[in-house]
């Protein structure tokens, strides 16, 4: 029973703790939106306010535990690799029935919901007034869902994990599909890489210029940009960093890269891309969120801060991508692995 | 011109568990920099309470309280803190000093937080309170006058622009109430915003009066 193993069981815990939280918050925010009048200082209204205020701490701490949760969804499908027969990473444990991927989206779309809601909390935690009580209320109704659904997808998947079954290992599956396309320095990995780093760089430009002038239009441009550059980030991840972390130029698995014996390069790799992509994005939404006088005048602090850190996450992230293949054009003598 | 101190339409129910009580019906009242009030009223009229909230100490349960223009009633504990901390000087009844450390420690206390070097105004306030000998006296030691003293000395260390006072004068004979209503004018003409909640007839006879009964605020 797949259910017995302490991360699966950790997992869906967590789940439960997100969703439970989100659930009574919800309740608030539903309330918030019907009644709340910041013009009042009625008995009800005041009421209101502070029920906020529970509400506000549920909801960062779930959206924090959701967060967690795409990690404990990592680390659930990557310890069990050693138990399900035939798996060699996470890839054959989510690919063992047909909840597995879509569980992993789900997981890894309610995680950026939730990361970048906690950097509206953040906000609005510098913010003296009530200014964002109902911009978040709405939030919290949009991400409370996805909560919801990442909890369910992820039940069955792990219900549903048969640790009897042979499942297919990333090498049968990736492998060939990459090994019979017309060799391997074509379109889509110069594609990958090349875009990856023109709009990594570009977002690490604009982020630090963010950084120094945090003017709403520019720090939603490095959103955006980090927004932009993500596809590609993943994609050159998968076509030009694994192969040449494994010196295999048709091995393209991005689960292998949380292995050991990579050092778990696919932990700080990806680890990177979310923090970035969630910083930024939070940010930018921020920005197009932040109308009060309140709001405003705690804006720019709270956006110098989230573009520094922006941009230091997507410079990790491309030096670490970059490492596997520098260090494989010195070990090789500068000869290319896909030639 | 923004109040130093403004209370809107303040009322304050307390919950016993058997019964709601009121202890504040819709007080509204608005505090000037240099203006010395005195609410007055016997024991149990909401006195306290009524400094407590105009403090941000006790939030209201309906009704507005702004400090310099700000909202504090309706802040986050955080900010609100930070506004009071800074802002309001605070001499509690009970004048709740820290026995096991000296009079100028005690002084030196609202300091800590953001880690200012205020020794010397500390042992300013202390000389001009008439209590400068015993800046190195530790407060259990301290007689029921000199501890007020130490007390206004605490409140008014980061210089707020609000100070609040409740009783002052429970421990003081009448030749030191004498000493304590003339510091209340002076630091009133200073330009702070000085509310006194007192039943004593001794003290702020020069101050504009206010009356608090049964939770309500006449002049």
């Amino acid at each position: 029973m797949a259910i017995l193993e302490p991360w699966v069981m950790l997992r869906l815990i967590a789940g439960v703790v997100s969703l439970a939280l989100f659930a009574r918050a919800s309740i608030t925010s539903a309330r918030v939106l019907r009644h709340f009048n910041v013009s009042r200082a009625s008995e009800g209204q005041l009421a209101l306010e502070r029920r906020v205020e529970l509400a506000r701490a549920f909801v960062r701490v779930g959206a924090a535990v959701q967060v967690a949760s795409l990690v404990l969804t990592m680390l659930a499908a990557d310890k069990l690799s050693h138990g399900v027969r035939g798996a060699m990473c996470a890839y054959g444990v989510f690919r063992a029935n047909e909840w597995g991927f879509p569980a992993l989206a789900m997981s890894a779309s309610a995680a950026v919901a939730a990361g970048v809601l906690l950097q509206l909390f953040a906000l609005d935690g510098k913010v003296r007034g009530l200014d964002l009580v109902k911009p978040l209320s709405w939030a919290t109704l949009v991400v409370a869902p996805l909560v919801a659904a990442d909890l369910f997808l992820s039940a069955r998947f792990l219900f549903g994990l048969d640790l009897g079954v042979v499942a297919s290992c990333c090498s049968v599956e990736l492998d060939p599909g990459a090994a019979t396309t017309a060799g391997y320095a074509q379109g889509p990995r110069i594609l990958a890489s090349g875009g990856a780093v023109v709009s990594i760089i570009a977002c690490i430009g604009v982020s630090w210029l963010a950084s120094r002038r945090p003017r709403a239009g520019l720090v939603v441009l490095a959103g955006a940009l980090g927004a932009l550059a993500l596809p590609f980030a993943l994609g050159a991840s998968v076509l030009e960093v694994a192969p040449h972390v494994f010196e295999t130029p048709h091995h393209r698995c991005p689960f292998c890269l949380l292995h050991g014996d990579v050092m778990g390069i696919g932990y700080v790799l990806y680890g990177a891309m979310f923090l970035a992509m969630v910083w930024g994005l939070g940010a930018a939404l921020a920005a197009l969120t932040a109308r009060g006088e309140a709001a405003r005048a705690a804006f720019g602090a709270f956006a110098r801060g989230r573009m520094r850190a922006e941009a230091v996450a997507w410079s990790i992230a491309l030096a670490v991508g970059v490492l596997p293949v520098v260090r494989y054009v010195i070990v090789a003598n500068g000869a290319s692995l896909f030639r | 011109m923004t109040s130093a101190l403004s209370l809107r339409d303040v009322t304050k129910r307390v919950d016993d568990g058997a019964s709601r009580r009121t202890v504040l019906d819709g007080v509204s009242l608005d505090l000037e920099s240099g203006e010395l009030v005195a609410v007055r009223g016997p024991s149990g009229s909401g006195k306290t309470t009524l400094l407590a909230v105009a403090g941000g100490m006790l939030l209201p349960t309906s009704g507005e309280v702004s400090l310099r223009g700000e909202p504090i009633s309706r802040m986050r504990d955080v900010h609100r803190t930070d506004l009071r901390r800074r802002h309001v000087g605070f001499v509690f009844q009970d004048v709740q000093l820290i026995e096991g450390m000296t009079a100028l420690e005690n002084v030196l206390l609202p300091s800590v937080p953001d880690g200012l070097d205020l020794k010397s105004r500390g042992e300013a306030l202390l000389e001009r309170f008439g209590v400068g000998s015993l800046a190195q006296t530790v407060a259990r030691k301290l007689s029921g006058g000199e501890r007020q003293r130490v007390a206004l000395a605490r409140a008014m260390l980061l210089d707020p622009a609000v100070l609040l006072l409740d009783e002052p004068s429970a421990h003081l004979d009448d030749e030191r109430v004498l000493w304590l209503d003339r510091e209340l004018l002076s630091l009133a003409k200073d330009g702070k915003a000085v509310l006194v909640a007192t039943h004593d007839p001794r003290i702020c006879s020069r101050a504009r009066g206010l009356s608090l009964d049964h939770g309500k605020l006449v002049s």
